[in-house]
């Protein structure tokens, strides 16, 4: 490189380098600039726009009637309607303590079904003056097979402190309920709180369908859930707002009325109630998002839901046990989570270093018991006699589980007819029937689903008994 | 973490930029390519900021999968800087190797939506963009300090870092709008991250000129080749503006303190008996090898932001869109604090206040470990991690610096570079594999434990730099 000639070549350069910008800093280049912003921002714009659409395009323009309060349910009845209003008008100045002790006869203990049953609805049957005791004989002798009755009697018997069941679904006199007993269709009269899942507007939301054709359908409450169960007189709804906020647990009562709003720290999973409605146990994922999920963690807390407090704040804080001595380890997940009729008793799901046990334990000792392995989510059956749960299928057959029911005294296992991966915590929906919700194959995202039917004891077939619905709560 | 590099580098530049001309006597080039930066760092940090949300909370990837990305975005940069400087040097095409790293940062952002859930082709694309980051550095910083004069150097840069810095504060705040009008629109905010890189690179190639190498100046006779290059004319440039450690055209180092004070000119090209000699003489610097350890060490037990954060959202719960105001909340507490800092650097000694630095970022550690965080405790995070930031930032380059003969700088500081580069990447992959395997509340107590002990060995061999005359 010849020393004259490079600095010629600089001194060229660094004059044109000198003089480039004013002469290149013409209109043309800032009219282009000016184009290629007007481009390139129009372009995340017009995506902004589509894929906001997009998202939007899977809605339809369906939404369900409203529902402002449970109590708008009617249960049909085959007798007079007169006696329904009459019964109606009665029960919502129903006063609260008396008529629990009217009915507190039989026995809290739920391991006697058939002696409990027997005797709650018997004394119903008896001519009881009592308004509130005939209410509950009536929810009791509506329709649903005798040990099925006697939890809803307990429920009545732990609710000494709270306000009575407005029962207004069961607005039938003592005669009419009697009726439903007899009845061809033993569902008939069962209410469902579910989440909607069709692909319309009213995706998500909270709704309510009676099982029997004349109810008109099924209606929408005004809460938006991803899972929902009610008992009592109590309504647990896992949100998730869109808007700057998170998960949360919202409390409701019967009138869909926000009572408690509680933070939660994951993707809601599971909630179940306590068949009295006081406590509510609820599972988020803190990390993955479904069981499949390698590595998942989920966080379970157990609320009080008339006091809006957390009972347990997370049930690693129990202390487990297996064949009695201390078991702990640091990877502890609790999930799926079902409540016995005394509303402390309760069965969980233990998952640690890759197998899956049934923990028994109790919400007022804190203690949980192993009891059995390779039992997920379980759900206790109203007569407290057997449970229903997942159990994952050997790797061979691939991903998934499939539902099984174990009977607690001869520890039974019973596999069910439904032979596709249930990943759900089933429900009862009386003592010879679960239900479960599964994806629908043919709809374009697995976020639709329907909820099945299928025989607890092993036999018959699944039926679909509703569409575009999941996380069905029976309302006993 | 960048925007916290960001400002130290305005800091640093602002410091030089006594004296001289103003700032409206900088050249247009430098404000074009300030301009530049500003877009392509609203672009990146739009990005950057969602990205430990978007991996771990909207695809599900776990720590262990987004530890990976995590260590491949701050340990990839330096990579490419030295084969870019060369590039420079040897072709004197700063423009075009610039505009290659601008696009290929800007074409990643696409690529990043098409990866969609795959986590491997989502490394390969943050890889890929910060190695092309690394790359248009030495370019961009030639070009600037090609188009001023001498006694503009320091403004010019200034000017530059500034804009450099206020879109690097802008990205999170595109993204926050974002997320919060359109929830979870990830790609979304890909899109538009690519809009605005469009955008930043359109400045460059419309209104930046090319500027040629200037004349060789004599040979300065120390058996290594002269420092001929224009990237140590930037870089002797760099260091004539008053204090060495003003100009800095590494903004863009990995966040452990090592976006240094000092220019980073590539070696000079020779060959492979200068290098050798390059090399050994680089060895054999009193002190190099020791602050390469400490670097070493205290990068190593380094948990990012990303994944404090992360832990953060789990115990508080608070919506993942709000995500990116946690970088900002950062970079908001080091600006406060940076202040404050240097005059506790200056009354207790630089290396003292450097340990107490990263003894800050362990009292960070211990904040994520609290159930039940509330606001307190996130505000109370933030400004830890910004006092962090503002006693420990470009202290190891500073030290570095100043023990590295000039001709040796850059590779001195490119060692330092990326040996704590890759520190940050194992460190990384070694805390994800942790929180999956063995959950956060593991991981984090391991790590705290690995940064008190990594504090102490580096109170060990830093012993004897920094005192209260270190600057």
């Amino acid at each position: 490189m010849a020393a004259p000639a490079g600095d010629r070549r600089n001194g060229h350069a660094a004059r044109r380098a000198r003089d480039a910008p004013s002469n290149r800093r013409t209109p043309t280049r800032v009219a282009a600039f000016a184009l290629l912003c007007a481009a390139s921002l129009g372009l995340a714009a017009g995506y902004a726009w589509w894929s906001a659409a997009r998202r939007a395009s899977f809605v339809q323009d369906v939404s369900l009637p409203p529902i402002g309060s449970l109590a708008e349910i009617d249960p049909p009845t085959a007798t007079a309607p007169s006696d329904s209003e009459g019964a109606r008008t009665a029960d919502t100045t129903q006063p609260p303590a008396t008529p629990e002790g009217g009915a507190a006869s039989p026995p809290r203990d739920a391991r006697l079904p058939e002696d409990r049953s027997g005797g709650a609805v018997s004394s119903s049957r008896e001519s009881d003056p009592d308004p509130g005791t005939e209410v509950a004989a009536a929810r009791r002798g509506r329709g649903s097979p005798a040990p099925a009755a006697a939890n809803p009697a307990a429920e009545a018997d732990a609710d000494d402190a709270q306000p009575k069941p407005a029962a207004t679904e069961n607005t039938t006199g003592a005669a009419g309920s009697t009726a439903g007993v007899d009845s061809d269709d033993p569902h008939a009269e069962r209410v469902l709180l579910l989440r909607h899942t069709a692909l319309d507007e009213s995706f998500g939301v909270a709704s309510v369908e009676r099982l029997d054709e004349a109810s008109g359908g099924r209606r929408a409450t005004p809460l938006r859930c991803d899972r929902v169960d009610f008992a009592g007189e109590r309504g647990v709804c896992l949100t998730t707002d869109r808007f700057y906020t998170t998960h949360a647990i919202m409390v409701f009562d019967r009138g869909f009325e926000p009572l408690h709003r509680l933070p939660l720290h994951g993707v809601p999973s599971r909630v179940r109630l306590s068949p009295d409605g006081r406590l509510a146990a609820v599972t988020v994922f803190v990390s993955g998002h479904s069981y499949l999920d390698e590595g998942f963690s989920t966080e379970t807390s157990i609320v009080d839901t008339y006091s809006g407090e957390r009972r347990v704040a997370n049930l690693e804080e129990l202390q487990v046990y297996r064949d009695g001595a201390p078991f702990r380890a640091i990877d502890f997940n609790f999930w799926g989570v079902t409540f016995a009729a005394d509303g402390d008793r309760f069965y969980a799901t233990l998952g640690t270093g890759g197998t899956t046990y049934l923990v028994e334990g109790r919400v007022s000792t804190r203690r949980a018991d192993v009891v059995a392995e390779g039992v997920e989510c379980p759900s206790l059956s109203p007569d407290q006699s057997r449970l229903v749960f997942k159990k994952r299928l050997p790797l061979a057959a691939g991903l998934g589980w499939r539902l099984h029911v174990m009977d607690l005294r001869s520890r039974a296992v019973t596999p069910l007819a439904e032979l596709r991966s249930v990943d759900d915590q089933a429900e009862w929906l009386d003592d010879s029937t679960v239900l479960y919700a599964i994806p629908d194959t043919s709809a374009p995202t697995p976020m639709v689903t329907d909820v099945w039917q299928v025989p607890a004891d092993g036999g018959g077939a699944p039926e679909l008994l509703l569409e575009g619905a999941s996380s069905p709560a029976v309302l006993r | 973490m960048y925007q916290v590099e960001a400002w130290s580098a305005l800091r640093r530049a602002r410091r030089g930029a006594g004296g001289g001309l103003g700032w409206r006597h900088v050249s247009g080039t430098v404000w074009a390519l300030g301009f530049t930066s500003l877009f392509t760092d609203v672009s990146s940090e739009m990005v950057a900021t969602v990205l430990p949300v978007y991996l771990v909370l909207y695809l599900g990837l776990t720590p262990l999968q987004f530890g990976i990305v995590d260590g491949l975005y701050h340990g990839v940069t330096a990579l490419l800087r030295l084969a870019s400087g060369v590039a420079v040097d040897r072709t004197g095409r700063s423009k075009e190797i610039a505009l290659a790293g601008y696009g290929a940062s800007a074409a990643s952002r696409l690529a990043m939506l098409a990866a969609g859930a795959s986590w491997p082709l989502i490394a390969g694309v943050v890889a890929f963009d910060r190695a092309a980051k690394g790359a248009r550095a030495v370019p961009r910083d030639v070009l600037i300090s090609l188009s001023s004069r001498r006694d503009g150097l320091a403004t010019a840069f200034g000017v530059h870092r500034a804009l450099d810095s206020a879109g690097a504060m802008l990205g999170p705040l595109v993204a926050l709008a974002i997320l919060g009008a359109l929830p979870n629109a990830f790609d979304v905010v890909f899109v538009a991250s690519f809009s605005v890189a469009v955008v930043g690179l359109g400045v460059l190639v419309l209104f930046v000129n090319n500027a040629e190498r200037p004349a060789a100046p004599a040979p300065t006779g120390n058996g290594s080749a002269p420092p001929t290059t224009p990237a140590h004319a930037a870089s002797a440039g760099g260091s004539e503006a008053p204090g060495a450690a003003a100009v800095e055209p590494t903004a863009t180092e990995p966040r452990l303190a090592l976006s240094g004070g000092l220019p980073t000119g590539p070696p000079p090209p020779s060959g492979h008996g200068a290098t050798r000699s390059l090399i050994a003489g680089i060895l054999r610097t009193p002190g190099l090898l020791r602050l390469t350890v400490a670097a070493t060490m205290l990068a190593a037990a380094t948990v990012s932001d990303g994944f404090l954060y992360l832990l953060l959202q789990r115990e508080a719960g608070f919506s993942p869109g709000l995500f990116p105001l946690l970088y900002v909340g950062t970079s908001g507490c080091y600006l406060a604090l940076a202040v404050p800092a240097g005059g506790l650097a200056d009354r207790i000694g630089r290396q003292r206040a450097f340990l107490a630095g990263y003894g800050l970022l362990a009292a960070a550690y211990l904040t994520t470990m609290q159930s039940g965080i509330g606001f307190p405790g996130i505000a109370g995070c933030l400004i830890l991690l910004g006092a962090h930031y503002a006693l420990t930032d470009g202290v190891l380059m500073a030290f570095a610096s100043g023990r590295l003969a000039r001709e040796r700088r850059g590779s001195g500081l490119a060692l330092l570079t990326t040996a704590a580069g890759l520190a940050r990447l194992s460190g990384s992959v070694v805390f994800g594999a942790l929180w999956t395997r063995y959950g956060a509340g593991t991981a984090v107590p391991v790590f705290l434990i690995a940064l008190v002990a990594a504090i102490a060995g580096a109170a060990v061999l830093l012993r004897d730099t920094g005192g209260k005359s270190e600057r």
